[in-house]
């Protein structure tokens, strides 16, 4: 039998941030997770909101099929993957009884992994009604069936979901793997309820893998002044592994600007390399005013390599370079990795500021070209291109066609697609 | 010999071996050959006078690109067993004189010599020496891979808009991961075409790599504002069919698009990927482990050394150190602390690579390892398994 397909995107984060949208054409957001008051608000903008979505919807998903007939493309295996991809969600979304009926009927002649893809496109948009036939699912006896019905459940939320993951989490019924996604199903729900059970859990578990998935739920959560508190103690514990307090800092490259103070604090003032550069590593994924000034700042001191080159990189996205004090660190810095992360934070100024081109050129170009040709790693060689692509000045350009003809194809095309990026 | 494009290093010969009271069939040799060492050549070997000798000896310069040629003479009392090159045997290339050419040497090999003979040992513990080779195997369903993601990922989306895609990706040392292109129809809050992300990563979860990554996005498709926030992770592919692998995974996102918001969690993703973005889905990697006797006085102790080649094609040199051994438990090895001589200047590496049990018998004068494990550490993602797995035929 030919396998439906779940054809949906590339993984890449560029492609997830604009191509799922339009793709998949989205519930509209549901913050009442968190409050009634929200819910009550939500409610009283539907209408208006349905009229845009649909507006929306009509742009970006133009079909003239009816419910009946993209029903008949799902189970019509003649029909290209990804298209019978796009029924399954249009029906899912739809959430008409015969939609959901079809969909349930799939269901049932499915692979394991395309019933947790049904089970999780039938929690993705809310839909308390689903509960009652996903429930049943949390003992299916294929654990992707029962993960995608975890996903499922912890998208739609409610205490009853959390309640049901806290006394799973604490039995020994469910394998770790549902353990696992029902702590990451807690960050999902994002409800007061979800997070004194995170807190509750987090203060009794010590093991690796358990602890990474709680840490990593609660920086889903406000970053609140508790939250914060609990980050502080768990890396000041005398006790707590590297690993995890690495982990500790991975966990909130997912938190809100808020944790934008501490993740500084903690660069600064780590005793541990690895923690100050995974705290670097999170701060690139927050763009807040003046947060250069202070990575930069941070950059000129700090004396690990690996450090230094996480904080240059975390400019990168910051519409505010310093580029006076980038083009100093230059003057001293010899670790190419690090020069390469300052050239990528001045290159992605000069491409915003036509005045900074020439001196681009003159200081960047030339040491991006030789790197790029060089026999260096071929990560440092596409960042070297990445530098030379975000600037695209004049010298830039000249410098990626020569680049585009290197031996390594993978440096090559890099460079290519600079030259013509559409 | 021209020297014009060498810098004329002058390259001791390194007596790091000898026969030792505890070494009484067996002598290798260690020899290093390459442009490493600005450009020329060098080679250490232990005590090459007691059981055998070099047709050339103390040093050597040639132009990096050049053929070295080297012949191997065994002294009286030994034969020459075993030469290998970077852990492949080599031995049945050697003319009738033990004469081997080299080259062109453009990158560093390690080159083993092994003799075999009684010549002044005192026999009271057999040491293994020799060259090993370990290439993770890249067929296995239990062990975990390392991958590296570095590449080129073009085509077209499975979306209804179809839009064109040229996505370049760099993952570093850590699983880092940085991805640059462009989409059709899709600008960055600047109005350009370029988009970016720097905030993904590759690590290791439930004994498989795993794909995290976030990111934030304003600007505008087809002309209409978009702005959100989308996170989400999946496993690295593993399988790979006809040549083509799927990506699969969850993603959460939320924004705005032309006015209308919009969220989802927890939603399913697969893609497949082509035939080319498969191949960027590099896990092959290996590691060639070298021990030898060296001489401290009059006693000798075991040395290892090695020289780790990543998924993602950089080499990783461990300089010797002191080998833990036992005749009942084996080999206990450490190679942490590195250099990546990939890189040019060579530069510090975190990889790592724990070896322990390595246990061995012996058929005649070679040693053949018989069990052990080995514990990865690198590109921000590890695994361990059992040695023997790993073993290059």
């Amino acid at each position: 039998m030919r396998r439906l397909k779940y054809g949906l995107m590339i993984g890449f984060a560029a492609i997830l941030a604009v191509g799922i949208a339009e793709r998949l054409n989205s519930r509209p957001l549901e913050t009442s997770k968190s409050t009634w008051s929200q819910k009550l608000k939500d409610a009283a903008q539907n209408k208006l909101q349905q009229h845009l979505r649909e507006r929306a919807e009509n742009a970006n998903f133009a079909t003239s099929m009816n419910t009946a007939e993209m029903i008949a493309g799902l189970f019509d295996e003649r029909v290209e993957a990804t298209e019978r991809y796009r029924h399954a969600y249009r029906l899912a979304k739809s959430g008409s009884p015969e939609a959901i009926e079809a969909l349930k009927r799939y269901f049932k002649q499915a692979s394991s992994s395309e019933k947790a893809a049904i089970a999780q496109l039938m929690g993705a948009w809310g839909n308390a009604e689903h509960k009652p036939w996903l429930w049943p699912l949390l003992e299916d006896p294929e654990l992707d069936v029962r993960l995608g019905a975890i996903r499922a459940l912890s998208s739609i939320g409610g205490d009853d979901v959390v309640e049901r993951w806290d006394r799973a989490i604490r039995g020994d019924q469910a394998s770790d793997a549902e353990k696992v996604a029902m702590i990451e199903g807690l960050g999902t729900i994002r409800s007061p309820f979800a997070y004194r059970v995170v807190m509750a859990q987090i203060n009794a578990r010590s093991d690796v893998r358990f602890t990474s998935a709680l840490l990593d739920s609660l920086s889903r959560f406000p970053f609140t002044p508790e939250t914060e508190q609990y980050f502080r103690n768990w890396d000041a514990a005398a006790g707590t592994p590297l690993e995890q307090r690495v982990a500790a800092m991975t966990s909130l490259a997912h938190s809100d600007e808020r944790a934008v103070p501490f993740l500084l604090d903690t660069a600064r003032t780590s005793t541990q390399w690895a923690v100050r550069a995974e705290a670097a590593w999170a701060l690139s994924a927050q763009t807040v005013p003046h947060l250069a000034d202070s990575l930069v700042e941070l950059a000129a001191s700090e004396r690990n390599e690996i450090v230094r080159r996480r904080l240059l990189e975390a400019i990168v996205p910051q519409t505010d370079t310093p580029i006076e004090p980038l083009y100093g660190i230059l003057v001293h810095e010899e670790d190419e990795a690090v020069r390469v992360a300052v050239f990528n934070a001045l290159g992605a100024a000069a491409g915003r500021q036509p005045d900074q081109a020439q001196r681009f050129d003159d200081e960047a170009v030339p040491e991006l070209l030789r790197l790029a040709v060089s026999e260096n790693p071929v990560n440092l060689r596409m960042r070297a291109v990445f530098a030379l692509r975000r600037a695209h000045t004049p010298g830039a350009l000249e410098a990626l066609g020569t680049i585009a003809g290197v031996k390594d194809e993978r440096v090559a095309i890099a460079a290519a697609h600079g030259l013509s990026p559409d | 010999m021209s020297t014009t494009s060498l810098k004329n290093t002058v390259v001791a010969l390194l007596l790091c071996g000898c026969i030792s009271s505890i070494q009484a069939a067996t002598i290798t040799w260690k020899v290093l050959i390459g442009p490493k060492n600005a450009g020329t050549v060098a080679w250490q070997t232990s005590s090459p006078s007691a059981s055998g000798s070099l047709s050339a000896s103390g040093k050597i310069t040639f132009n990096a690109g050049a053929f070295v040629d080297l012949t191997f003479n065994a002294n009286p009392g030994f034969t020459l067993t075993l030469v290998t090159k970077n852990a492949d045997n080599i031995t049945a290339s050697l003319d009738s004189k033990h004469h081997f050419r080299f080259g062109p040497v453009d990158s560093p090999h390690t080159i083993g010599v092994l003799f075999s003979g009684s010549g002044g040992g005192t026999g009271s513990v057999d040491v293994p020496t020799g060259a090993f080779g370990f290439a993770f195997p890249s067929s296995s369903s239990t062990l975990a891979p390392v991958f590296d993601i570095s590449g080129n990922y073009s085509g077209v989306t499975p979306t209804a808009t179809k839009r064109n895609y040229n996505f370049d990706v760099a993952m570093d040392e850590f699983g880092k991961v940085s991805t640059m292109g462009t989409l059709t129809g899709v600008t960055n809050a600047d109005g350009s075409s370029l988009l970016s992300a720097d905030i993904g990563a590759i690590k290791t979860v439930d004994n498989k790599p795993t794909n995290f990554f976030k990111t934030k996005f304003k600007g505008t498709a087809d002309g209409k504002p978009v702005a959100g926030s989308a996170d989400g992770s999946g496993p690295v592919p593993t399988t790979v069919t006809n040549g083509v692998a799927v990506v699969a995974g969850t993603g959460s996102y939320k924004g705005t698009l032309d006015g209308v918001k919009y969220a989802n969690d927890n939603v399913p993703v697969q893609a497949p990927l082509s035939v080319v973005q498969t191949k960027n889905l590099s896990k092959a990697w290996n590691i060639q482990i070298s021990i030898l006797n060296e001489a401290t006085g009059s006693k000798s102790k075991p040395v290892a050394s090695a020289q780790l080649t990543l998924p993602s094609g950089d080499v990783i040199s461990f300089a010797k150190k002191t080998a833990k051994y036992s005749s009942t438990k084996g080999y206990s090895l450490s190679f942490k602390s590195g250099t990546n001589i990939s890189r040019s200047p060579a530069a510090k590496d975190k990889s790592s690579v724990q070896i322990t049990g390595m246990t061995f018998s012996k058929s005649g004068t070679t040693w053949t390892v018989t069990g052990g494990t080995i514990t990865y550490k690198f590109l921000g993602q590890n695994g361990s398994g059992n040695l023997n797995e790993f073993l290059k035929n």
